[in-house]
């Protein structure tokens, strides 16, 4: 999980990622930092993400982004 | 008023009827609709309802069949892309045939005959629209649609059938299907929203659209000021007829309790062009970003160009280009979504670019912040954002409304001759078929429509804010709207329609 | 509540149809159909409200008549003045007043009208009307018939007033006009000769630019007449000398082509600019080169249509 939020603030300062829970639905994050976001996930957890897993309910907030790593990393 | 009277019909037929059968009035008045255009159409639009939900089942069946991993995705894969073709080879067939053959004919001085298709009424939104949804289903979103009725209402719904929004499976379908109770609440906001947007067609858009007819229309006879001018008049003309367009679209839904998509949220407030584009025909911009932009930007082409990339040009600027580049990629789509002509290649290509460059750009403007003390909060650098997008747009349109792209070109270079700003108080304005009356109302028009940008952008929702206030205050803002479309509405000579419909 | 703003806005724009919409000669024309005893309705365009005096022509033909030609009138409109015609004074015969030019004249829509479907009075006629000429059109045109009007804002308490007035209720045509002409409530506009520089404005012809639309209306009123048993005669105004000698293959092109529609279907056709009538038509005696005559002009030529139309 801390490294989900590491990646975030990199990618993004500024931003309370912690509590954050509408980074998607408040504009917070833009395709661009999607893509990058996703860039980093992939390299770090060494899964695959494809446009399917790119909805709000994954990445409006760092808990679910990480629930979506873990699942991804199962399958 | 045959459509008002339609609506009028549809609407009473839905409430009286049992409310499971509510969806079955929708499908069949949606086919009556599309008849009425031509009944030869009809063939189109059946083509694509039946090839859609053909191959969405036959994904859906692989997936419970097959048990192989890898042969069930290469199975999915070539149904979609069968599926893909057989639509979009539809659409690019009969919108880009004549393109294709003639730009052949001229490169390889052949003269083969264009096959002139007539283009079935919006087939380029209900098109889009479908093969969302056939891609959503290979990937799994949600099952495809057992019922061929009620996928038939998804993509004939007749409200969004002539110029979108262009809706998505899974926030329409659980609507159509509902039962819906007459609200009257509901109704009558849906009546003011498309009273609302008759105004924005009727008062501005045909109006301001005289001025660009003319001076495009005959373009080599205008310069200078009088062509920026026109220019302006496109901004309005266009945004008062695509959105009021979609309120009345959108109204007409809300009375059957169908909520569509937005299509618009003030995009003339745009800080940049990435940002215009999240508010101007914003469902294109979403279809393109789901179904296009994020599948190049994930592919594996794209993510071994990128560590390329990476390699040469460093992380940061790295990271950016395949983005750039597939920015680029998805706006000249847009461009060609458009028709069938170099320009609206150009106009893409000139978006595509623009924001590419922007991202490029991005760590260069955060230092140029820093170097030149600007604070990019500040409501001053906000508003130049306003106004450099603005101007940006308004480039845009050169490409969008003129002939070809060589008019486009002709009449950039025309703007700056002789460009002065006395054209806009000796007279010569008024020589193009409006009078000064027309632009007073146009002035007047513009002004409440900003008013009401500002409210909306705040997050006010007019309608239920109105509904609050005395009857007497209501009656009068209502009756206003409704009046002012007779008495400041532009009359044409000779018929008006909307301007999207023809895509 | 939703019921009291539908009622508040119907008073409203009745209100605005009451000082907009002004007086018509449409509307002093379409009333003189209620006079149970006309037997002969002709109707045509501006040419044929001009030139065709109805009293003059009864004086030769003993019968009574009425004139309902009015400008921007084609063909639809005059298939409907006649159906108007039929429901009130069910008239023995009609006589068309064809003007080739409203065959290939620009498509129109509204500010053209010659308003005559607000002075029709409400009945199926008029709605048949509405949905035959305005469905498709502007819904404005439906719900607002004062649209066309709105410039009248500024007589807006003149028209009240007049509206209110006994001249207004009994139909007068002394007040519906200007001084250029005078207009007679059985439709015919006498025309005062002034100096005045005369319009150039002759046929322009070509069988290949008729609109079908209009050619299918000017059938459909055929067969509405042989349907309800009214007898049809077709007459072409003479125009001025010189409008016939520069463009005379024009005027000969359009004869030609509505002679063989009126051979097709048996209907008695008569052009005046090809009869040896001893009618004088020099400019003099018009207004324009089109063909709208002096009222003095008007009325030797109606003397000699008279003769032709008597039985």
């Amino acid at each position: 999980m801390d490294k989900i939020l590491d990646i975030l603030e990199e990618i993004k300062s500024g931003v309370d990622f912690k509590n954050e829970k509408g980074l998607i639905d408040n504009d917070i994050l833009d395709s661009f930092d999607i893509l990058s976001i996703v860039g980093e996930l992939e390299d770090a957890f060494d899964i695959e993400i494809t446009p399917v897993d790119i909805v709000p309910s994954n990445f409006n907030s760092a808990e679910s982004l990480w629930a979506m790593v873990q699942r991804l990393m199962e399958a | 008023m045959e459509f008002l009277l339609f609506v009028l019909a549809a609407a009473f037929v839905y409430y009286i009827i049992p409310a499971r059968y509510q969806w079955m009035i929708l499908l069949a008045f949606s086919y009556i609709f599309y008849a009425a255009a031509g009944i030869k159409l009809l063939f189109f639009l059946l083509f694509t309802t039946l090839t859609t939900y053909g191959t969405a089942r036959w994904i859906d069946s692989v997936n419970i069949s097959v048990t192989d991993k890898k042969e069930k995705k290469s199975s999915k894969r070539r149904i979609l892309i069968l599926g893909l073709l057989l639509n979009f080879g539809m659409l690019g067939l009969l919108k880009y045939s004549n393109f294709a053959i003639s730009n052949f004919n001229s490169l390889f001085q052949k003269n083969f005959a264009l096959l002139n298709f007539a283009l079935p009424l919006g087939i380029s939104f209900y098109t889009f629209q479908s093969m969302g949804y056939l891609i959503d289903v290979y990937w799994g979103r949600f099952r495809a649609e057992r019922n061929p009725f009620r996928f038939a209402l998804f993509v004939s719904f007749f409200p969004q059938l002539l110029q979108g929004p262009i809706g998505r499976f899974d926030r329409l379908a659980h609507q159509f299907f509902e039962e819906h109770s007459f609200d009257l609440t509901r109704v009558e906001h849906g009546l003011q929203r498309m009273m609302w947007g008759y105004f924005q067609k009727l008062v501005l858009a045909d109006r301001a659209g005289v001025i660009v007819k003319e001076v495009f229309g005959n373009y080599s006879d205008y310069h200078g000021m009088t062509v920026a001018a026109a220019v302006l008049m496109y901004s309005i003309q266009l945004y008062g007829d695509f959105s009021g367009g979609m309120d009345v679209v959108l109204g007409v839904a809300e009375i059957f309790g169908i909520t569509l998509d937005e299509n618009f949220r003030q995009p003339y407030f745009s800080i940049s062009i990435t940002d215009f584009w999240h508010r101007w025909h914003i469902t294109l911009g979403t279809w393109m970003k789901d179904y296009i932009f994020y599948p190049i930007s994930l592919s594996h082409w794209m993510n071994r160009f990128g560590k390329y990339t990476k390699k040469i040009f460093g992380k940061q600027t790295g990271r950016v280009i395949p983005v750039a580049l597939a920015n680029i990629i998805v706006f000249l789509v847009v461009g060609i979504w458009h028709g069938a002509a170099w320009k609206y290649l150009m106009y893409g290509f000139y978006n595509g670019a623009l924001i590419a460059l922007a991202n490029l750009l991005a760590p260069v403007n955060r230092r140029a912040f820093e170097v030149f003390h600007i604070d990019d909060k500040s409501r001053a650098w906000h508003l130049v954002r306003i106004l450099r997008t603005f101007l940006l747009v308004n480039i845009s349109w050169y490409f969008d409304i003129a002939v070809s792209l060589g008019a486009s070109f002709a009449m950039m270079r025309a703007t700056f001759q002789g460009f002065t700003f006395r054209t806009l108080t000796d007279g010569s304005l008024l020589n193009l078929g409006l009078a000064a009356r027309d632009f007073v109302i146009l002035a007047f028009g513009c002004a409440v429509l900003f008013a009401v940008s500002v409210i909306r952008e705040k997050g006010v929702d007019i309608r239920e804010a109105l509904d609050r206030k005395p009857a007497a205050v209501r009656w009068c803002a209502y009756l206003a709207l409704i009046l002012s479309l007779p008495v400041f509405g532009y009359i044409m000579v000779g018929g008006g329609g909307f301007i999207y419909a023809q895509f | 509540m939703a019921a009291l703003f539908l009622a508040a806005f119907l008073a409203a724009d009745t209100f605005l149809g009451y000082g907009l919409i002004p007086n018509t000669f449409a509307r002093v024309s379409i009333h003189s159909l209620d006079d149970s005893s006309v037997q002969d309705v002709f109707v045509g365009t501006s040419k044929g409200e001009c030139c065709i005096d109805p009293e003059t022509i009864d004086q030769a033909t003993g019968r009574k008549s009425t004139n309902l030609c009015l400008g921007a009138e084609y063909p639809l409109d005059c298939l409907y003045l006649v159906k108007e015609a039929e429901r009130t004074c069910r008239p023995e015969r009609v006589i068309y007043e064809l003007d080739p030019c409203y065959y290939t004249a620009a498509d129109y829509t509204g500010i053209e009208d010659p308003f005559i479907f607000n002075a029709m009075p409400f009945s199926t006629v008029k709605t048949e009307y509405y949905l035959d000429k305005n469905l498709s059109e502007d819904f404005r045109i439906g719900l607002f018939p004062w649209l066309f009007h709105r410039n009248e804002i500024v007589n807006f308490k003149k028209n009240l007033q007049m509206k209110n007035s006994e001249a207004y209720k009994e139909y007068s045509p002394d007040i519906v006009g200007d001084d250029t002409s005078v207009f007679h409530s059985d439709g015919f506009m006498y025309f005062k000769r002034i100096q005045m520089d005369k319009e150039v404005n002759y046929l322009s012809f070509d069988s290949s630019s008729v609109k079908q639309s209009r050619v299918d209306d000017l059938k459909r009123l055929i067969s509405y007449c042989s349907r309800k048993g009214i007898e049809l005669t077709v007459i072409v105004l003479p125009v001025p000398a010189d409008s016939l000698t520069e463009k005379s293959a024009d005027y000969a092109a359009a004869d030609a082509y509505f002679r063989n529609i009126m051979d097709t279907y048996g209907v008695e056709y008569l052009n005046f600019n090809y009869l040896d009538t001893g009618f004088d038509n020099s400019l003099d005696g018009y207004r324009d080169y089109e063909g709208h005559m002096w009222g003095d002009t008007a009325e030797n030529f109606s003397r000699i249509l008279g003769t032709y139309l008597t039985k």
